[in-house]
């Protein structure tokens, strides 16, 4: 077991105007399960591709435990990588598959069908070892995927999407396996996901790439509670939270017609006489007063529904959403008053984006 | 290419709606389902006349005695079908030319497959400015006649002593199949998915263990064509043995028939089983493999 | 912003030279089939210009003789004619195939039972290679003893002796041989045109001809050009049907270019003017192709396909 450790790591594809990945810095932990979420093009693909050794480390260095791997050829990182689109063998069968990189290293046979079996035997795939993947369904090819790396019982597993090609209800359940599986192993992970859902239920640690920068980097609650700055705020949590551009009046912002009081010293690290007001749908209250919503779809969901409406805002009208009780939830076309619940908004800088706090 | 005629499965079919569906889908006749197409029908019966009268007369000739034919109505069965033609075809020199055409055409695929496979998977697999303009210069070959050569190919041929054998006609016969059975196995080498390449790669194999445990597996279809291409090129070639080579000993099929026409003069119905035989074995191939057949003479007009 | 640019370019640079980590197969993967390739392909090419400025009875040594060659080519008047008469080959094969060809390959794309049974036959030609389908037709078309010597109509024509009906002849047989091969191109694309096209037209309300013109030509466009790149190619290469049907004769009336070169030099024994011939052979054969794949912007399609 070991850590991984990305030391002002960057990537520059030939030809290309800017990074990759950006002198990333970042530290996971022995046995930890990391997570890089982050739009398409983030350089989370890439991030985990430098770490597996089939992307070049253009700057900086890459350490799985206390060892410099940057220079070093994938097969003695001691890695095992689980793909998108699983990269199963065609032509092998499900032993075969599981058993290749062990027969390459050159282990004995009866070696490489012992622990072919015993990663059969906990991912439930022991019926099918003599198959062909074409044989198989789509979880169990996925299961595939991930004995294939189990097997070779590496110091760290790199996952790439590793549940896009599921359907969304497999992908859940495979969800809480792989979680489940990686916390016995005790290995080191890093996988990398597009979809915040997966990225939150997974992750001891999530980090949030963009444009190949490191946005953010904590376990799941202090994204969601803190996070660093306007785009985190907007990527993680779902339906996404609330941002507005509104101007800072004395003793706080103006919402709407009332004043949201914000602490002084906050509103001073402000460069500009407007901040960006960030407050989760879950955070919304119904008021007597605030600005008016006209409701334009409501989604029940049984015990919450969520509300979907227009307001007029700072500079203009704006989309907002709210969470409302799910037994008495407003019609569609009724106007409605909201504000923020005391304590719960997040505030941000116009023009940097980062954080002031809330 | 390949992802683009993917018919979209229903996910809860109901079955008679998809029996129905799939019996509409069948009989697709360029989209003119069910109804005939009587100007395109009677070309192709036409067609087939002209195809097939002359290989009936063929076949029907090499049977007939050789005063029958010059009296016979061709085009009627043989009064008294006789194997006299094929004998003294296979008591001549045929056997021989038949073995000369072997082992030319064996050797010519064996050289062109185990030269190109490995080509092909550094093509589809290194983008290297090297590699890349190599691929170009063969490509370049596609549009190069091999009547060009032949005057420069004898030259080099009688100047290496090789003049009048079999392997003579053998190099020029697969350096000119090679650009086509390159061009083929790139495209199905190209058509593996790229993570598979990385995934050998992260087992540990080299690129010569990638080369024998994912390329030549996985390139078998492609082997095929160009096997079959290489084949057919190589059977079925006359300029390069009527240039290179000149006794019986390394005479090769297609020159032997030729051949036979100034031997057998008037003698035309022995003429005839010997063109006859040398049709079997392409026919026998065509029989057990018509589909990979087809795709080894189509191989030349690229995917 | 210029520093970040600069930055960015400094490390573009570093990254090129940074070698690749990934297991890839070296250039010397391809080494073998290239040196092949270019000793028993290239370089005869390049032979080939050097001994057609020389004089070369085909036994001693080579021996240099400036452009003499060339201004001969350049006066012969029967390698213009053969020229000629291979331009003229050139464009009477393709306007006999390429309809023909088209029709029966669009027909044969259609998944009836019948069909593909004809079409199982359409393709026996194929399997007979060109000296076989040579002597074939030259048995059959024998102004002595050939089968249309006893059939009404046809007997009284001398198909072989004619020395203006032997063009046709010939463009019939290479026809016979090539037509199943380029059906067999348009069948497999017409399979490849997607059956919701001709239901939306029907829809639409297009019937059979005018869907023919609408939709099935512009979508064979790129065979089209393949079948006319490989056809126009192959009719300035004709050479071996040629050779065993007539000889060329009567006279010179089948002589093409191909044959004219195989006469000069391994007849006539003039190598060095031979290649001069062999030269503009392969400039026509060369050019012709690029010709048209640059008229037609195929190379493009190409070069998208063969992408990294």
């Amino acid at each position: 077991m070991a850590s991984v450790t990305y030391d002002r790591t960057s990537c520059v594809y030939p030809g290309a105007e800017r990074p990759a990945v950006d002198e990333l810095d970042l530290q996971v932990e022995d046995g930890e399960f990391l997570v890089l979420v982050g739009p398409s093009g983030c350089g989370k693909s890439t991030s985990l591709r430098m770490l597996a050794g089939l992307e070049d480390v253009t700057e900086g260095r890459i350490l799985i435990g206390d060892r410099d791997v940057t220079g070093v050829p994938p097969k003695d990182r001691d890695i095992a990588m689980v793909f998108q689109n699983y990269a199963l063998y065609p032509h092998m069968t499900v032993a075969d598959n599981m058993g290749f990189a062990l027969k390459i290293a050159g282990l004995n046979k009866s070696e490489i069908s012992s622990r072919v079996h015993e990663a059969a035997t906990l991912l439930d795939l022991e019926p099918y070892l003599d198959r062909k993947p074409k044989a198989l369904s789509g979880g169990q090819r996925q299961r595939v995927a991930m004995g294939r790396a189990i097997v070779r019982q590496p110091q760290v597993f790199c996952m790439d999407e590793p549940l896009s090609n599921l359907d969304a209800k497999l992908r859940v359940q495979t969800r809480t396996q792989i979680a489940q599986l990686q916390r016995r192993l005790g290995v080191t992970t890093v996988y990398v996901t597009h979809d915040q859902v997966e990225a939150m239920t997974m992750g001891d640690r999530v980090c949030v790439l963009k444009d190949g920068l490191l946005m953010q980097v904590g376990k799941p609650r202090e994204l969601y509670d803190r996070p660093s700055n306007v785009f985190v705020a907007g990527f993680i949590g779902s339906p996404a939270m609330n941002l507005f551009t509104l101007p800072v009046v004395d003793g706080g912002v103006a919402f709407g017609d009332v004043v949201h009081p914000v602490a002084r010293d906050v509103l001073g690290r402000a460069g500009n006489s407007s901040v960006v007001l960030g407050v989760r749908p879950e955070d919304l209250e119904l008021a007597e007063h605030g600005p008016a919503v006209e409701v334009d779809v409501v989604e029940e969901l049984g015990a919450d529904a969520y509300v979907y409406g227009r307001t007029k805002l700072g500079d203009g009208e704006h989309q907002i959403t709210a969470r409302v009780d799910g037994r008495r939830p407003p019609g569609k076309g009724e106007v409605l008053h909201v504000a923020p619940r005391a304590g719960h908004v997040h505030l941000f800088d116009v023009g940097t984006g980062e954080r002031l706090g809330g | 290419m390949t992802t683009t005629q993917a018919t979209p499965a229903p996910l809860a079919p109901v079955p008679d709606m998809l029996q129905d569906g799939r019996r509409r889908r069948r009989p697709r006749a360029g989209g003119h389902r069910g109804r005939p197409n009587v100007l395109a029908g009677v070309l192709a019966t036409i067609w087939l006349a002209l195809v097939a009268v002359p290989l009936y007369f063929l076949v029907a000739a090499s049977f007939r005695t050789r005063s029958d034919y010059l009296s016979d109505n061709p085009l009627a069965p043989p009064p008294s079908p006789t194997l006299e033609n094929y004998e003294t075809v296979l008591t001549g020199d045929f056997p021989t030319y038949l073995l000369n055409t072997v082992i030319v055409t064996v050797v010519t695929v064996a050289i062109v497959v185990g030269l190109t496979v490995p080509a092909g998977y550094a093509v589809a697999r290194n983008a290297g400015r090297g590699v890349q303009r190599g691929f170009s210069l063969m490509l370049v070959g596609l549009a190069i006649p091999a009547q060009a050569a032949i005057i420069p190919v004898y030259l080099m041929i009688t100047q290496l002593h090789l003049y009048d054998t079999l392997l003579a006609v053998i190099l020029p016969t697969a350096a000119f199949a090679m650009p086509v059975a390159l061009l083929v196995m790139t495209n199905s080498l190209r058509d593996i998915p790229r993570e598979l390449y990385e995934a050998q790669t992260l087992d540990g194999a080299g690129p010569f263990a990638a080369l024998r445990h994912l390329v030549l597996p996985l390139a078998k279809p492609a082997i095929t064509t160009v096997a079959v291409f290489t084949s057919l090129t190589a059977w079925n070639g006359f300029l390069f043995p009527l240039v290179l080579t000149q006794s019986v000993g390394t005479r090769v099929l297609t020159l032997g028939l030729w051949d036979y026409q100034g031997q057998f003069g008037t003698n035309v119905p022995a003429l005839l089983a010997a063109v006859t035989l040398s049709v079997v074995p392409i026919f026998v191939l065509y029989l057990v493999g018509r589909r990979y057949l087809l795709s080894g003479l189509t191989a030349g007009a690229g995917k | 912003m210029t520093i970040t640019a600069e930055k960015t370019r400094t490390r573009a640079g570093t990254a090129r030279t940074t070698v690749t980590r990934q297991d890839r197969p070296s250039g010397w993967y391809l080494a073998p089939a290239l040196v092949f390739f270019g000793a028993f392909a290239v370089l005869p090419m390049v032979l080939v210009v050097y001994l057609s400025f020389t004089s070369w009875d085909g036994f001693g040594t080579p021996e240099l003789s400036g452009t003499e060659n060339w201004t001969r080519l350049i006066e012969d008047g029967r390698a213009w004619d053969s020229l000629w008469l291979t331009l003229v080959f050139m464009v009477l094969t393709w306007l006999v195939q390429t309809p023909i060809a088209m029709l029966i390959g669009v027909w044969a794309a259609g998944r009836q039972r019948n069909r593909a049974i004809l079409s199982s036959l359409f393709f026996l030609p194929l399997l007979l290679s060109t000296a076989a389908i040579a002597l074939l037709w030259s048995s059959v078309l024998d102004p002595n003893f050939g089968v249309t010597q006893s059939l009404p109509v046809l007997g009284g024509f001398n198909f072989l002796g004619d020395t203006e009906l032997v063009v046709y002849t010939v463009v019939w047989v290479i026809s016979w041989q090539y037509v199943p091969f380029h059906t067999l191109l348009y069948q497999a694309a017409a399979r490849q045109v997607p059956e919701s096209l001709y239901e939306a037209a029907t829809l639409d309300g297009a019937g059979r001809y005018r869907q023919f013109f609408t939709i099935t030509l512009p979508l064979l466009k790129y065979t089209i050009i393949t079948s006319t790149v490989l056809m126009l190619v192959g009719s300035v290469t004709t050479f071996d049907t040629i050779l065993i049907l007539t000889g060329g004769g009567p006279g010179t009336a089948t002589r093409v270019l191909p044959l004219h070169m195989y006469i000069t030099g391994f007849s006539g024994f003039e190598f060095g003017y031979a290649s001069a011939i062999s030269v503009l052979l392969l400039l026509l054969g060369a050019g012709l192709s690029l010709a048209v794949t640059r008229a037609t912007g195929f190379r493009k399609m190409q070069s998208q396909q063969e992408g990294v």
